[in-house]
């Protein structure tokens, strides 16, 4: 017996032994060049960049928006149908879309595109279509609590629930989230969505990574990704969010080992037990760490889990880079085979967009070696990216490099934890 | 990243045939069997089984039909790098990875 992890008919080669070696140095050596000899103050404070009105007046045009919001809330009404209508197998749409374009696809197009998810959440634009409630808050400081415990009940349905392929089981978790998201803008505001989707949060936060930013005024900006992460006012609870989403990462790795899947079945119980400990246990040490690694970099007064938060935005590239690693493969093969079944979302012989009969490009495929280096070099360009956000916020509280070396040992504990659970078998 | 592609592109094209047997038996198995083919091998995957059931490879979207005292052969080019794994249905049992790279 093998625990069902992910949609995948295939899993990536275990990491050559050497490229471990070689990505592990790398992290340890860069990670010591940020730590002592790179820049002494602070760099990335301002939220500055190259001012672009021109783009903007077309991004914010009514003739990008409108069509932009009809193709991607089409995509959902397809999507939902094939939940609703839908045959109940593994060739249902649904579920590529859920957890691949989905929980996948939002980190590469966040990165690329900016807070493109914000603009096309289904749930904005049915809030603004019903007119649910009064005008967005805009520009306030709001909390991710909520969203972390989203993720964490998402991690939950991809990792540990049985059965989370079938129809039934989708059909609930969906009619939560729904349930989640309306009582809480109902009750509140449209600020909600921000605090407790979990894809827009995890979607906005990585689009703090990308090269696109708006300034005080509303305008875009072209920025430095290292600048838009570290001047980031980051939201409370923020160290919540990233610690979730990186419990959920490693504990898909960990979970899919030999050595775990053997000592879930020796202990005798349901294996949903040790599954959902193992998921919450990932998510609080990861939690935890990081609030004992700020607690040097307090200001004056500070509670420590503000700190935590501040300092949060360095987690989001580590994130980032091992989502596209560990789920590169996945996203590129069954994201097309999710395209293709999109054709026929209720399986009753539609060719929509002329896919149904199609088989997806397996080139990639074709070299492993690549694979595998590209897999490393995203996980240490994440790494790296994180180690210098993390060191600019960090400078602001304290100049004494002994302050941040937790901080930055545990990074390079993480990653190098992500990298060893990709070379195990 | 060219030089690994036409690296790993040119070692693909000279491997050997594999031939894999697997026995299906009443009991499922402790540990699925692990087995290496390199990339671009032609794979001749023989099954046996002492009941009637239904052998997947994943990946590679193979199915046949198995009876008892019939063994059945698969054939396929091995060229999608990656672990896939050889299932019975409807039992869900994981009988072997295929390691393929």
């Amino acid at each position: 017996m093998i625990p069902w992890h992910g949609i995948g008919t295939r899993d990536d080669l275990p990491l050559p032994f050497w490229l471990v070696v070689a990505g592990a140095a790398a992290v340890l050596i860069i990670t010591f060049w940020v730590l002592a000899f790179a820049w002494r103050t602070p760099r990335f404070v301002d939220k500055s960049g190259r001012v672009l009105p021109r783009l903007t007046r077309f991004v914010d045009s009514p003739w990008v928006v409108r069509p932009l919001r009809i193709v991607v809330g089409a995509v959902w009404l397809i999507a939902g149908a094939a939940l609703i209508a839908g045959p109940d197998r593994i060739d249902n749409p649904v579920f590529g879309f859920v957890f691949v374009w989905l929980w996948v696809g939002l980190v590469p197009v966040s990165l690329l595109f900016g807070q493109v998810y914000r603009r096309t959440n289904p749930a904005r634009v049915f809030a603004r279509l019903t007119g649910l409630v009064g005008k967005p808050t805009s520009g306030v400081k709001c909390t991710r609590w909520p969203a972390a415990i989203a993720i964490t009940a998402f991690g939950y349905l991809e990792l540990v629930q049985p059965e989370s392929t079938t129809l039934p089981v989708l059909r609930g978790y969906a009619a939560v989230w729904v349930a989640w998201l309306l009582v809480g803008t109902l009750l509140g505001s449209r600020r909600w969505i921000a605090s407790a989707d979990p894809f827009e949060a995890y979607a906005s936060a990585v689009a703090h990574a990308s090269c696109w930013a708006r300034n005080a005024k509303g305008q875009l900006m072209a920025i430095n990704p290292l600048r838009n992460l570290a001047s980031w006012q980051a939201p409370r609870h923020l160290s919540l969010l990233a610690s979730a989403l990186l419990g959920v990462t490693l504990f898909d790795a960990l979970s899919a080992t030999t050595g775990w899947v053997r000592w879930t079945q020796n202990l005798g119980v349901a294996p949903q037990l040790p599954g959902a400990a193992g998921l919450i246990a990932s998510i609080a040490v990861i939690y935890l760490a990081f609030r004992l690694a700020a607690l040097p970099l307090r200001d004056q007064g500070q509670a420590s889990g503000a700190a935590a938060d501040r300092l949060a935005p360095g987690l989001i590239p580590l994130v980032a880079g091992y989502s596209l690693a560990h789920y590169g493969t996945l996203l590129y093969l069954e994201g097309q085979r999710t395209a293709f079944r999109m054709s026929d979302p209720l399986g009753v012989g539609w060719n929509l967009f002329g896919g149904a009969e199609a088989g997806p490009d397996t080139t990639l495929l074709a070299f492993p070696t690549a694979i595998a280096t590209t897999q490393v070099l995203l996980i240490v360009l994440g790494h790296v990216v994180g180690a210098m956000v993390s060191h600019d916020i960090a400078l602001r509280s304290s100049r004494r490099v002994t302050h941040q070396l937790p901080l930055l040992l545990l990074m390079v504990a993480i990653t190098c934890l992500g990298m060893l659970l990709m070379f195990s078998r | 990243m060219w030089l690994l592609l036409v690296a790993s592109a040119c070692s693909g094209a000279e491997a050997e045939p594999t031939s894999i047997s697997l026995e299906i038996t009443s009991t499922a198995p402790a540990q699925p069997q692990l087995e290496q083919v390199p990339l671009g091998s032609e794979v001749t995957l023989t099954v046996t089984s002492d009941a009637a059931t239904q052998v997947h490879v994943h990946g590679y979207e193979m199915v046949a039909d198995v009876t008892p005292g019939e063994p059945v052969e698969l054939s396929f080019v091995a060229n999608m790098s990656g672990v896939y794994e050889i299932e019975t249905h409807p039992d869900s049992i994981i009988w072997a990875r295929l390691e393929v790279g």
